[in-house]
């Protein structure tokens, strides 16, 4: 091949190189500008303190749906969080090597199991015995999808803290379980905290495994055994619907779904880039 | 003392069984979902992978339909979201500005943040009409040669959900990519150029000794693409059919799970059927993450 050819290929790849990320900002600023534009119309003082009403009431809005969204993560955090904590002190301060490498290639598996599949499986674990769709089910197949995201995030932030630390106490004659807990767990804090709101913002956005679980419903929460609505719940349920309030109004859920997953992800980054100087 | 003993007992003890329980989590995944499946397993047998025919009503299940719905519209996104993916990682590790690329890095991966219900919508509303008006008429008309453009124009249909599932594997391909690429030393690229190479070769070079990760970021899109759900449901068309056409509406194993299961429980069968395909579904993504993490040991949770 001649140099000209040579160079020839290297203007047109690497031209190719720019084109593709002008493609990339491209496609990511259409999805935010149309998700802004269509959502931004339906917000008001009601979308966010009414409820659901007839589809051609005008005063109406998903009030119901943030409070169901809330309350399913919460509890699901509440869930997965001590477990997760725990077995992450497990597996950094008192699991050998070899286990913990394991037991890491384990949620790793875990963590990227498509979540339709745990709405299934939270299915016939959860609402058959208890015969019905309820929030609990909900909250507790988000807990299983938060557990290994949370639990390795603890065992990242957990590994970070130097073992001299480790020694110090010990060598003040702390058992090991007050080391971990109130020695290498304070210091970890914010890598933990770090963890818990990526996880929080990952089951946030997530409507599959609630499908079939929480399932949706058109009043505010009333009770754990009963079913409860979601953002997501809300905006697949009017996608679906014939009528243009109910589709302004999933467009300005949808809007208010993607300002808080993004404004979760950004302070994280924020915070991050700031501690790590 | 005694009691501080005692203490560390409970604690160490404790905090095993937590972790015993998260991995148990995952075992009883397989048992439960496995028992639910059971019934379709003795009713349909082996034949239930190859029957392309999906009818609950005359308790007909084929599972084929959607595992070629899955197969077709992960793998055109990935044709889609290969290239592409490269681009954006060699433009951002190599090419740009470290100022710039500091800034656009962080942006790219936001998109990967972004709910798959709000793709869903986006593909519902925005890009369906843009695929109806614009692309589909242009392909139809240039390469209507190819079956695979040939048919009823709608928007709807495995093209759409092939570019929302390419759109939202982009960022994940590409930034565990450019990861790679940063990996190599920058030594392989001088001594390229040393040896008289362009720019473009010593790239090339870099990008051949990153091969490994590159290709575990692009098996990690595909995990990604199989199992996403609320994305292509909204946009698939949910038809049990097999056609060459993407044009044409069909459906996934996970779209067809979110959208008949929660009808399905009258139907002990059906339900079953449909755990079934959940059990697919779970063994796809597990023998593909099990790859991935071969490939790379890295966590895969979280990009």
């Amino acid at each position: 091949m001649g140099i000209r050819t040579r160079l020839m290929k290297q203007r047109v790849m690497i031209s190719l190189s720019y084109l593709s990320i002008l493609l990339t900002l491209g496609i990511l600023g259409a999805v935010i500008f149309f998700t802004f534009l269509n959502g931004i119309k339906s917000w008001n003082l009601a979308f966010f303190t009414e409820a659901q009403k007839f589809p051609l009431n005008p005063r109406q809005g998903i009030s119901h749906a943030i409070q169901g969204s809330l309350i399913l993560s919460l509890t699901a955090s509440a869930i997965a969080a001590p477990i997760s904590i725990l077995a992450a002190i497990y597996l950094t301060e008192y699991a050998d090597e070899r286990l913990r490498e394991s037991f890491d290639s384990i949620l790793d598996v875990m963590a990227s199991t498509p979540s339709i599949v745990v709405g299934v499986v939270s299915y016939i674990l959860i609402v058959l015995p208890l015969q019905g769709f309820s929030a609990l089910s909900g909250a507790v197949a988000l807990a299983i999808m938060m557990m290994p995201i949370m639990t390795r995030a603890c065992e990242d932030a957990l590994m970070s803290i130097e073992r001299r630390y480790r020694e110090a106490g010990l060598a003040l004659g702390l058992h090991k379980w007050r080391v971990s807990l109130s020695i290498i767990l304070r210091m970890a804090k914010g890598g933990v905290l770090t963890g818990f709101a990526l996880a929080f913002g990952r089951v946030f956005g997530e409507t599959a495994p609630l499908l079939m679980t929480a399932l949706g419903s058109r009043t505010f929460f009333s009770g754990f055994f009963e079913p409860v609505s979601s953002i997501t719940l809300l905006i697949y349920e009017y996608s679906k619907s014939p009528f243009e309030i109910w589709i302004d109004i999933a467009w300005g859920a949808s809007l208010l779904l993607m300002l808080l997953t993004l404004g979760i992800n950004v302070s994280i980054r924020l915070w991050m880039g700031k501690k790590g100087g | 003392m005694a009691k501080g003993d005692l203490m560390e007992k409970l604690f160490k003890y404790v905090s095993s069984v937590s972790a015993w329980t998260i991995i148990s989590v995952f075992t009883v995944f397989f048992i439960t979902i496995f028992y639910g499946s059971l019934d379709s397993i003795f009713y349909s047998g082996i034949k239930f992978i190859f029957i392309s025919i999906w009818d609950p009503v005359k308790k007909i299940f084929g599972a084929l339909p959607f595992i070629y719905g899955t197969l077709l519209t992960s793998l055109v996104a990935l044709i889609l979201a290969i290239p592409i993916s490269l681009g954006v990682a060699i433009a951002s590790s190599e090419l740009l500005p470290s100022n710039l690329s500091k800034v656009l890095d962080p942006v790219i991966e936001l998109m990967a943040a972004i709910p798959s219900i709000v793709y869903g919508m986006w593909a519902l509303f925005v890009l369906g009409p843009v695929l109806r008006v614009y692309v589909e008429p242009f392909l139809n008309e240039y390469l209507g040669f190819l079956p695979l453009f040939q048919g009823t124009i709608s928007g709807y249909g495995y093209l759409n959900a092939s570019i929302i599932l390419f759109i939202m594997i982009l960022p994940i391909i590409s930034s565990l990519s450019r990861e790679a690429i940063r990996a190599v030393p920058n030594e392989i690229k001088e001594m390229t150029l040393a040896l008289g190479g362009t720019e473009w070769e010593a790239i090339r070079m870099k990008i051949s000794v990153a091969k490994r990760g590159i290709i575990g970021a692009i098996t990690l899109g595909f995990s990604r693409a199989v199992g996403e759900t609320m994305a292509v449901l909204l946009v698939i068309g949910n038809k049990p059919v097999i056609s060459a056409s993407l044009f044409s509406s069909g459906a996934t194993i996970a779209s067809i799970l979110a959208n008949e299961y929660p009808e399905a429980i009258a139907d002990p069968l059906h339900t079953s059927a449909l755990n079934e395909l959940a059990l697919i579904l779970f063994l796809i993504s597990l023998v593909i993450n099990i790859i991935f993490i071969k490939l790379v040991r890295r966590r895969v949770g979280v990009i």
